[in-house]
């Protein structure tokens, strides 16, 4: 590890020749204290439920294999629809059904089913509708759509990207 | 664990094979002092996980025990030495590789660690100071009267404690930092990783991240959001290897910021349920 002769100031990109990992030798304690929280849990929301199970091993295969049960298939829709384009009414019908399934769950795979619904048919309506079916505050709409889209498998990723630049 | 840097790879030598040189036994400690030093911290930790597990896997578990140490506490122990008025005792990186050597070969330093009940980072600097004083008394033995003019090295352990939970704090971050970069760029997310780099320790707006990446400010968001995950996973990893319960995480954090002078905010927990439409 280099050690500088005179300390560059925080932040600042390594000489060269220098350890990459140099860059952080000047980190300030503030700069560390708002890093560290990072750390630390941030408010939950429904949706981190969700972006745990799509982030945890399987969560590609599950995100295909959820749209083959309620609420997709009560409600009569699929993955091609919430990718190209689906009547309005039927993504609230998505989202209302959805949000039961949250509200009186079966059992784990409903619940998590339900939020499934809920949030496509949110981000369906935004990118195909430009309709915002929630209440939820735009702001923290948008944060949500980036968490989900981050870990999301394609086709899904797309739709919560997109929506996350439109809401 | 990352891969080995030179310098660790140097003490690990001199850990399991090249000769060393034999600093001997720690000089005179008085009773009063040792019993301090063996003191429990008042908020001990529960041990049992990371670091048990590898003390009980042999000459593998202890080598990566010992990497984790010197991963980790390299850059802290030489950032607390270079505030020290002993920097006369030698190059700073090189006295705590020395303390590292000295200390890491020991078969029960772990053991007597955890029998101590204290935090790693409050065992080590008090190892460490101790090393400081025996290298103030060899150089004035063996280096012809070098250093007898200065006066021998002294601390005060609850200083030294804290002291040393500031330099970690930001040590600990640093090191997150590191571990962070190089899983990003193990996994493709490189610019993923420098997204992250940018806007949350250069403080730079994702607009203005996103034009040096061809993406925009919503997409910069996404890809560091995957970064910091990461960057995440990295920082509480790095508090379960020390010793810390997974579940007692958060508490080392708000410890660590609560010694920083920041207030932690406190985690709240929204009921599990969308918001209503």
């Amino acid at each position: 590890m280099t050690i500088p002769k005179s300390p560059p100031p925080e932040g600042a990109p390594p000489g060269p020749g220098s350890d990459p990992a140099s860059i952080y030798d000047n980190i300030s304690a503030n700069r560390a204290s708002v890093l560290l929280r990072l750390g630390l849990p941030s408010p939950r929301n429904a949706a981190d439920d969700l972006v745990d199970r799509l982030e945890s091993p399987g969560g590609s295969e599950w995100a295909t294999e959820v749209m083959r049960r309620d609420p997709f298939t009560s409600v009569g829709i699929d993955l091609q629809s919430l990718t190209a384009v689906a009547p309005l009414n039927m993504l609230i019908a998505l989202k209302d059904l959805g949000k039961d399934m949250v509200k009186s769950p079966s059992d784990r795979d409903g619940y998590l089913a339900g939020l499934a619904g809920y949030y496509l048919a949110i981000a369906a309506a935004i990118v195909q509708h430009r309709q915002v079916i929630t209440r939820t505050p735009r702001q923290e709409l948008s944060q949500i759509l980036i968490e989900i889209a981050s870990v999301a498998p394609a086709p899904w990723a797309s739709v919560f990207m997109r929506a996350a630049e439109q809401v | 664990m990352s891969a080995n840097p030179s310098w660790a790879k140097k003490v690990n030598a001199a850990i399991y094979g090249e000769p060393r040189r034999n600093l001997g036994p720690p000089g005179p400690v008085s009773s009063a002092v040792m019993q301090e030093a063996t003191k429990p911290d008042v908020f001990p930790l529960t041990r049992g996980t990371w670091i048990e597990d590898r003390m009980g896997l042999g000459e593998s578990g202890r080598r990566e025990l010992n990497n984790h140490v010197m991963a980790v506490y390299l850059w802290p122990l030489t950032v607390y030495f270079r505030g020290t008025r002993d920097r006369y005792l030698g190059e700073p990186e090189e006295v705590v590789q020395g303390f590292f050597a000295s200390r890491l070969v020991k078969k029960d330093f772990f053991g007597d660690w955890k029998a101590s009940g204290k935090r790693l980072r409050h065992w080590l600097i008090n190892g460490f100071c101790f090393y400081l004083k025996e290298l103030h008394r060899d150089k004035r033995k063996f280096d012809r009267g070098s250093g007898a003019e200065m006066p021998e090295p002294v601390y005060e352990e609850a200083q030294a404690a804290k002291d040393i939970d500031g330099v970690f704090l930001r040590g600990v971050v640093r090191q997150a930092m590191i571990e962070a970069g190089r899983l990003c760029e193990a996994q493709g997310l490189a610019e993923h990783f420098k997204i992250f780099e940018a806007h949350f320790y250069l403080d730079q707006p994702y607009e203005q991240v996103g034009v040096l990446h061809g993406v925009d400010a919503t997409r910069a968001a996404v890809m560091a959001r995957t970064a910091k995950r990461k960057f995440q996973s990295a920082l509480r990893e790095l508090f379960m290897r020390d010793g810390a319960d997974p579940a007692r995480v958060d508490d080392e954090i708000n410890s660590l910021l609560r010694i920083a002078g920041v207030l932690a905010p406190q985690a709240m927990r929204r009921t599990s349920t969308p918001e209503s439409p």
